[in-house]
């Protein structure tokens, strides 16, 4: 006698359907936790840096973990370091966006060149480069 | 109320610069690593329309309807694509034994590609590993440790690359003959002095 397989809850479509959703949950979880859970601990530890500035709280109101992050807000030192790392994310992230955008540019303009070639054996030409830069060598 | 103003001023500003490295990361390069995907993906998409049309092929071929459908799917979910959720699907995958749907779509397009004669299949072949990649890298760069994981890898990569050029590189072939040429005569003196 065949041994007869029993059918398990995740066979089939409405596995499919399960997993699916499982998965959107599970991935807007760990997109939307660290992204507004950050910027709360930041809000967090940055009040209670000013209130212990403020002489609300002492040293033993404040735990050992917010007490060291208050120091360390209150640095001139770790301002030097945040702000370098601000200039230089913000430098790469321009020249990301740039060369995104310049990427975009050429994608675009290609289409529609061949297009116009199409229509317009013809068609003049500005010289500039697919990604929208002046061609080199020109003034 | 006594408030010690200077370190009242660091605190804010350092605040603030933390706050502008939450958006770069958190706004700004979460928005461009998707920007970038899906224009990774339109330029595959137009590629094979590009290649389609430069060759004749019936746009209603299986084959074509099959891997644009797939790319188009890809576009529209790149902004829920994450390490997360490619994860939890391939678990949901192993766990439903039953699961016919992906069974039937990679056989459909078998059977579709199949249908192509060899040259054009090599390019919807071609056409499907890229699309993988890119979706494998935006799933790399978009989750901050793997991000970080990544950047490392490629600057060590980049640092090696740029010895081994200095070390190696085409200029320095007649330099390491010289030196060569320099240890020979110093070894034989050596061997004299003995």
């Amino acid at each position: 006698m065949g041994r007869r397989t029993r059918k398990r809850p995740d066979d089939g479509e409405a596995g499919i359907a399960k997993w699916t959703a499982i998965a959107k949950l599970g991935s807007e979880f760990f997109r939307y936790v660290p992204k507004w859970g950050s910027i709360t601990a930041i809000a967090y530890f940055g009040s209670r840096s000013v209130e212990s500035l403020a002489g609300r709280l002492t040293q033993a109101d404040i735990a050992i973990g917010v007490s060291l992050a208050s120091d360390l807000l209150r640095q001139e030192r770790t301002f030097c370091l945040l702000a370098a790392g601000v200039g230089l994310g913000g430098i790469v992230y321009g020249k990301l966006q740039a060369s995104l955008r310049k990427s975009e540019v050429a994608r675009l303009a290609e289409t529609n060149r061949r297009y116009e070639r199409r229509k317009d054996p013809n068609r003049s030409s500005s010289g500039m480069t697919a990604r929208g830069e002046r061609p080199e060598g020109d003034e | 109320m006594n408030v010690d103003m200077e370190a009242l001023f660091w605190t804010v500003m350092n605040l603030a610069a933390v706050a502008t490295l939450w958006w770069l990361y958190f706004v700004g390069y979460r928005a461009y690593r998707r920007d970038k995907t899906r224009q990774a993906l339109y330029r595959l998409r137009d590629e094979l329309f590009d290649y389609w049309d430069a060759h004749g092929l019936d746009f209603d071929h299986r084959a074509y309807r099959t891997v644009r459908a797939l790319l188009n799917g890809m576009i529209r979910s790149t902004n829920q694509l994450s390490i997360t959720f490619v994860l939890l699907m391939i678990h949901g995958e192993r766990r439903s034994s039953g699961n016919t749907a992906a069974d039937e779509f990679a056989q459909a397009l078998a059977r579709s590609v199949e249908c192509l004669p060899k040259t054009h299949r090599r390019q919807v072949l071609h056409t499907l590993k890229e699309a993988h990649r890119v979706v494998g890298e935006h799933l790399v760069r978009s989750a901050l440790p793997t991000l970080i994981v990544d950047v490392a890898t490629r600057i060590v990569r980049v640092g090696r690359s740029f010895f081994e050029n200095l070390l190696y590189g085409a200029g320095r072939r007649r330099q390491w003959r010289e030196m060569d040429a320099f240890m020979v005569r110093f070894g034989e003196r050596d061997r004299v002095a003995t």
